[in-house]
């Protein structure tokens, strides 16, 4: 097994990156391949509240780091899916910890073990940022139709590209259908032409997400929502399959179920 | 050895260190070995850094930057025949050649041969946080975003959208033009004037601005126009 490390990053932060991690690894992981998901934000965890996987913290990533653990001892076994796993970040450390080169190292020996890495970044263009993007084989920007994010995005889109790490592809996150026709938000076509990258979905604006997610069960549990429904097709575009784009426009009604294709 | 793998000597525009040697590593801290040796000499000092055929991400320019700061040493110019490095440099705002900008045509008297003025070619989209900083003119084959900006003693070429925020004839010419195929700037100046930018959605089509009667106005372009503004 060699497995993709994929980083999950935005700049501005509140856009859903964590979101879009737990959400991804479910997805993935539904599909039977073995997903580890990381969450980089040392300091100020929540992939494992988001997974629903607090209570069964005994190791982190910084623990792995500085040889308190090995690597094996510090993933947690989801219960509901057999090939998900969490690696925590630490709560009482910051970024400093941890360095881009011990990233490249612990995803290096992950990288035999699983399919996917996933690798939930810090907002911002610091340190954090740096190690989660040290060891990326592919980047998801996410970011919300609003001017301020989409701005922050290019910045991350310039810095990654300055690394030369990619390919980098786009998640538009929360995109309202209301807003947009009545041209009161950006729409995603607007937001693709602006960052001029390789589009990888939309996930609509959708309250079950915000449910779910206090829940500690991801919506991509339940593939039948919409939001469900377009991290799944994510998840299938990361391997590689062409699923074709939600469309958005069509109000969840009974034709639009009867002749709905994905 | 070490002899040969670095030289320093006095330009015009400050000082020129050549850097020859196949790893980056080995030639930053040649450098900074040699200035610590002459701390004082090299006090205050502007200098040019010519790393030849070496590729350097931007972390290694910005590194050698912060390292020369921190002892009082300005970086302003990063010369070399890597692509990759010219593009790095650019993108943290150092100058990539020597050349001046001149407000002169270069041509002379009977003669049918130009020999023009240098420009700086840069072949991507420039986004947020990108900064293009130069004497000469400034081409530009690429969009440039909000968040990025270009500041050039001469002219500016956007051969895609301006979103981002220009500053052209930086030095004081307000005979300087900018133009692009999409004109939306966030901020747009030429010389001293400051332009005003109208809110409301600009034609998508080739545009020019320069200054007119102490203005700057922005132009459809038209090839029977010459566009010529107060100088």
């Amino acid at each position: 097994m060699s497995a993709t490390v994929v980083t999950i990053t935005s700049g501005k932060g509140g856009v859903g990156k964590t979101t879009t991690t737990a959400n991804l690894a479910v997805a993935l992981a539904s599909t039977g391949d073995k997903v580890c998901c990381i969450d980089g934000d040392i300091g100020l965890r929540n992939l494992d509240v988001v997974l629903g996987l607090e209570n069964r913290i005994v190791y982190d990533l910084v623990d792995i780091i500085e040889g308190r653990c090995r690597l094996r001892q510090a993933m947690i076994r989801d219960k509901r899916l057999e090939e998900l796993y969490l690696i925590p970040a630490a709560q009482t450390r910051d970024k400093s910890a941890v360095s881009p080169s011990d990233m490249v190292k612990l995803c290096d020996e992950l990288r035999e073990e699983v399919d996917w890495i996933l690798l939930d970044s810090p907002a911002g263009i610091e340190r954090g940022f740096r190690n989660t993007i040290a060891p990326a084989d592919t980047v998801l920007v996410v970011t919300n139709p609003e001017v301020s994010a989409v701005r922050d995005a290019d910045r991350i889109i310039g810095l990654v590209e300055s690394e030369e790490k990619g390919p980098v592809r786009l998640i538009i996150n929360r995109v309202n259908q209301a807003l947009t026709k009545r041209g009161d938000m950006l729409s995603a076509d607007d937001v693709v032409e602006l960052l001029a990258i390789k589009l990888i979905g939309v996930i609509p604006d959708d309250e079950n997400v915000i449910i779910s997610t206090n829940r500690g069960q991801p919506v991509a549990f339940e593939p039948k929502s919409r939001s469900g429904r377009a991290f799944k097709n994510i998840a299938m575009r990361l391997k590689g399959e062409e699923v074709p784009f939600l469309d958005l426009n069509s109000k969840d009604d009974f034709f639009s179920r009867l002749f709905r294709t994905n | 050895m070490s002899e040969e793998k670095i030289q320093i000597k006095g330009i015009s525009e400050g000082l020129l260190v050549t850097l020859r040697g196949d790893r980056w590593k080995d030639a930053q801290e040649l450098i900074i070995s040699k200035i610590d040796q002459k701390a004082e000499f090299f006090q205050g000092a502007k200098i040019v850094v010519d790393v030849g055929e070496l590729s350097l991400k931007a972390a290694d320019l910005g590194k050698l930057r912060d390292e020369l700061s921190t002892r009082g040493i300005s970086l302003w110019a990063v010369l070399s025949r890597s692509e990759t490095t010219l593009n790095t440099a650019q993108m943290l705002g150092l100058s990539t050649n020597l050349g001046v900008h001149q407000n002169v045509q270069k041509q002379k008297k009977g003669s049918t041969v130009f020999e023009g003025d240098s420009a700086v070619w840069v072949e991507k989209t420039l986004r947020a946080g990108y900064k293009v900083e130069t004497k000469c003119h400034v081409i530009v084959m690429g969009d440039v975003n909000p968040g990025a900006e270009i500041i050039s003693a001469g002219n500016i070429l956007v051969w895609g959208r301006l979103s981002g925020s220009v500053h052209a004839g930086a030095d004081g010419d307000q005979g300087a033009k900018v133009m692009a195929l999409n004109m939306v700037p966030t901020g747009l100046q030429i010389g001293d004037r400051v332009a005003l930018i109208s809110a409301k959605k600009r034609k998508s089509q080739p545009e020019v601005a320069y200054v007119f009667e102490n203005e700057i106005i922005i132009d459809g372009w038209d090839t029977q126009k010459n566009h010529k503004g107060d100088l």
